[in-house]
């Protein structure tokens, strides 16, 4: 890719970004890249400055140092600009209570300068997209955490943004409620939107987004796919094997596999180390099988983002 | 009971705000303000400064106790009912009456450090002869049992209400309710019958000493009879049970919550939701929400409806008072005029300087702030919002100024001169109330930008906006006197009033200009 095509795809990025707040240094010098159309998920412990990024993004915070860039507009001197193609969901309602839903979003709508014609059919469209089209003429007030949230999300897609900044949003969500969240920011993913979530649910990021970041004290440790950041802390894949037949010879038969790193029998199972990721697994089970083990399962150990997350943060808060 | 875990916290939290010294300067300055203001319209015979001064001071402490006293406690439960901490302290073995009690006890405890700072004054009259030991004691008696039914009023005015605002207005509305009714429950007990005209009400009391004193100008007052202190000291002491009782009730009700009652809602669609020309008026408020947003937002609710024509009344209301005592003379008629006016004004001030404080409270503000709308719409919506807010109570004040000044021959303003136009005195009040009012939504709304609570902001705003051009008119016309520039030297009344008006203009274009330059910002206020 060239350097051209490189900076055309780019949605996001921050170079050096820094904040603070008197001495406390919540932002140290982050770089940060997100492509076109990527789902990124946003990591780290509690007050690590996730909202703080996303506050800047927004433009609702300046930064005390370097630059970012949404779109290609720079967030303090285009302000403006970058206003137009960002929706951003903070980690609080805000929400006038004593407003219906409708006129909420018709009041944003506004805010975004949409024509008035256009905004009926947009608003429609966005509380079927979320769930709330027989909440209409409620009192905002009146409405479950959940449903604030919903509407919340409903609010930021009026204005048909381009690039998704989301802190939290998943949270105060039912179960059902949740994995239809999800669907729905695939669906938005699908539609070539840009999204930036920021959450703490790590299993729910991992099946979703194609590239995460992970922060801590401001500054990143990992930014790139979810894959990678399974890869960075293990030297081999894992798998596991589950055999129908006698344990030991099993473990004998696997002795002899010099891409084998290392073996290891957790109750009835073994848990196989390859040496790295160019190793072909599928050698071993023909081995396997060639000595005359019944194989019943043989499958990759996931790496869950979690394990990962406390790999590499030290759960330091400041 | 009082429970000393909620004092100690409060005591902790107000020591960190640093508003609190703030208010007790604001309280200082407005202390001060009275009793000069009181000192300084009569002449005082030498030989009776010492009673002069205590009247002057015990009058000065009543009226702060009476308007101070309930703004500060307004806040104290509806903030923790805002921030949904009462709820957490119901859910500990407190009940409703130790958490109220444990308020109103803090509150004595800060009224009455703020007033102990007034002491030393106090007694330096009884040094200056004229006034007795007992004098002494029944000013004490007096100001105590006006404390606790002041305070008592702000506390009721918090259970009621979530809103500081509302809770603001609601506790001065219940002070002036709790003076009349002490008033008319004192002159019960002393004489055995209700008082059946304002002069009877006035004459038995302390506020019938300071209406006497601000409006006919009459010194010395005379010693009020130690029985009626006592009275008083009882009927406060009952206002303020009352008080407690009905406090502990509404936060026992009302802390779980919420959606308002039946008839509550059934007196809002009737009253104050646009029934009749409904599908016309939605589609009118449409358009305005095109053009201005956050015009729009001040104007949406049925309670932002209710204030503005609330303002109507009030001054329809006023206008109807003055016009049936025609004992007044034409240049009183216009004084009152004058007087509504910055009445308003100060109205005003408190909606300035509430602007945008509630999406700041709940986190809207940041929502606001990064749509394309930008400061200076903003700024612009909300100000125009605030205009649409007086506009009635403004045309009828100018309509009455304009019909009655039709009505009489010579005025004060320019008497030497003869008769003047009426169209010329309409013509000026016009101007001041353009003035008056560009100048206090300037101010406002820069201060409701910033940290300052809206107490603060208020009190700020008007300060700026209509105290502080005062004084510079006085500097200036000292500073004139002093130059001893004869024609300069004496200044009609209308002259002054001009100065007043360009002093104004100055400052507000000095804030305004603030404003804009926050406003342009890309960032916002925060
Ligand atoms: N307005 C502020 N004033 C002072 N400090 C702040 C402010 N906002 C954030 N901080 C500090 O900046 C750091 C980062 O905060 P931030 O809200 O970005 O964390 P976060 O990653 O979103 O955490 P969480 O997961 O808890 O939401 C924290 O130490 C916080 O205390
Ligand atoms: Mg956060």
């Amino acid at each position: 890719m060239s350097d051209e095509t490189a900076g055309q795809n780019i949605a996001v990025q921050t170079r050096s970004l820094s904040r603070s707040f008197g001495s406390l240094t919540a932002l140290d010098q982050l770089h940060l890249v997100v492509y076109r159309g990527d789902l990124f998920g946003f990591i780290g412990s509690n007050g690590a400055g996730k909202t703080t990024t996303l506050r800047i993004l927004a433009t609702f915070l300046a930064p005390s140092g370097g630059r970012a860039e949404v779109m290609g507009y720079d967030v303090v001197r285009q302000a403006d600009s970058v206003r137009h193609i960002i929706g951003y969901m903070p980690d609080f309602f805000g929400v006038y209570k004593d407003m219906e839903v409708t006129e909420y979003l018709d009041f944003f709508g506004a805010c975004y300068k949409i024509p008035s014609a256009q905004r009926e059919k947009t608003i429609g469209d966005v509380l079927e997209l979320v769930g709330l089209t027989d909440k209409q003429g409620t009192l905002i007030g009146t409405l479950s955490r959940g449903m604030q949230q919903r509407l919340g999300l409903a609010r930021v897609l009026i204005h048909d943004p381009a690039v998704l900044l989301l802190d939290e949003p998943a949270s105060g969500l039912d179960p059902r409620a949740r994995i239809e969240m999800m669907a729905i920011l695939q669906e938005l993913q699908r539609m070539g939107k840009t999204i930036i979530i920021s959450s703490h649910i790590l299993s729910e990021l991992q099946s979703l987004c194609n590239r995460v970041a992970i922060i801590e004290k401001g500054g990143l440790i990992y930014s790139g796919p979810v894959g990678g950041a399974q890869e960075q802390i293990t030297s081999g894949p894992v798998y596991w094997l589950r055999v129908g037949t006698d344990l030991d010879r099993a473990m004998e038969v696997l002795k002899q596999q010099p891409q084998i790193a290392e073996l290891e029998a957790v109750d009835s199972r073994i848990k196989i180390t390859l040496q790295d990721h160019e190793t072909d697994p599928s050698e071993v089970l023909e081995s396997l099988v060639k000595g005359g083990t019944k194989v019943i399962e043989f499958r990759e150990d996931e790496v869950g983002l979690e394990r990962v997350f406390m790999h590499v943060t030290r759960g330091e808060t400041q | 009971m009082v429970r000393w875990p909620i004092v100690s916290r409060e005591l902790r939290a107000a020591s960190r705000q640093g508003s609190t010294y703030l208010l007790r300067i604001v309280a200082a300055l407005f202390g001060i303000t009275v009793f000069v203001g009181l000192q300084l319209q009569f002449e005082v015979p030498p030989n009776a400064l010492g009673k002069a001064l205590f009247d002057g001071l015990r009058l000065t402490v009543i009226a702060v106790v009476w308007v101070l006293g309930p703004l500060l406690t307004a806040d104290c439960i509806s903030r923790e009912q805002r921030e949904g901490t009462l709820k957490l302290l119901f859910l500990t073995p407190l009940r409703a009456p130790d958490i109220v009690l444990s308020k109103v006890s803090l509150q004595v405890f800060r009224a009455v450090t703020l007033l102990l700072a007034l002491l030393p004054m106090a007694i330096l009259p009884l040094f200056l002869g004229g006034v007795s030991w007992r004098d002494g004691l029944q000013a004490l008696v007096v100001v105590a049992a006006s404390m606790m039914a002041a305070l008592s009023a702000g506390l009721v005015a918090s259970a009621f209400t979530e809103r500081w605002g509302r809770a603001l207005f609601l506790s001065l509305v219940l002070s002036l309710f709790s003076v009349l009714s002490l008033i008319i429950a004192v002159t019960f007990l002393q004489t055995g019958a209700f008082p059946s005209s304002l002069k009877d009400l006035v004459s038995f009391s302390w506020l019938g000493g300071l209406i006497r004193r601000l409006s006919f100008g009459g010194m010395g007052l005379p010693s009020v009879p130690l029985t009626v202190g006592r009275d008083l000291a009882y009927v406060a002491l009952c206002w303020t049970v009352v008080a407690v009782v009905l406090a502990a009730w509404r936060i026992k009700l009302s802390w779980r919550y919420k959606p308002p009652s039946r008839l509550r809602r059934r007196v809002v669609q009737v009253f104050c939701s646009p029934w009749l020309w409904e599908r016309f008026f939605s589609k009118w408020m449409r358009s305005r929400r095109d053009v201005n947003p956050i015009h729009w937002l001040g104007e949406y609710s049925w309670s932002a409806r209710l204030s503005k024509w609330s303002w109507c009344g009030a001054i329809m209301i006023a206008e109807s008072g003055v016009l049936a005592a025609v004992v007044w003379s034409a240049q009183e008629l216009m004084l009152w005029h004058y007087r509504l006016l910055y009445g308003l004004a100060i109205g005003l001030a408190f909606s300035a300087a509430a602007s945008f404080r509630q999406e700041r409270e709940t986190g809207l503000y940041e929502l606001l702030a990064v749509t394309p709308l930008g400061g200076r719409k903003m700024i612009a919506g909300r100000a125009r919002g605030l205009w649409r807010q007086m506009l009635p109570a403004f045309v009828v004040l100018v309509a009455v100024f304009y019909f009655t000044t039709d009505f009489s021959e010579g005025f004060f303003l320019f008497e030497e001169r003869g008769p003047i136009e009426e169209f010329d005195a309409t013509l000026l009040f016009l101007f001041g109330l353009g003035t008056t009012f560009l100048t206090i939504v300037t101010i406002g709304m820069t201060l409701a930008l910033t940290r300052l609570n809206l107490l603060m902001a208020w009190a700020l705003t008007v300060a700026l906006g209509l105290v502080l051009p005062l004084l510079l008119l006085g500097a200036f016309e000292l500073g004139i006197n002093l130059l001893g520039i004869e024609s300069v030297a004496r200044m009609a009344i209308e002259v002054k009033y001009v100065v007043y008006l360009a002093i104004q203009l100055v400052i507000s274009l000095v804030v305004g200009v603030i404003l804009l330059i926050r406003s342009l910002l890309r960032f916002a206020f925060v």
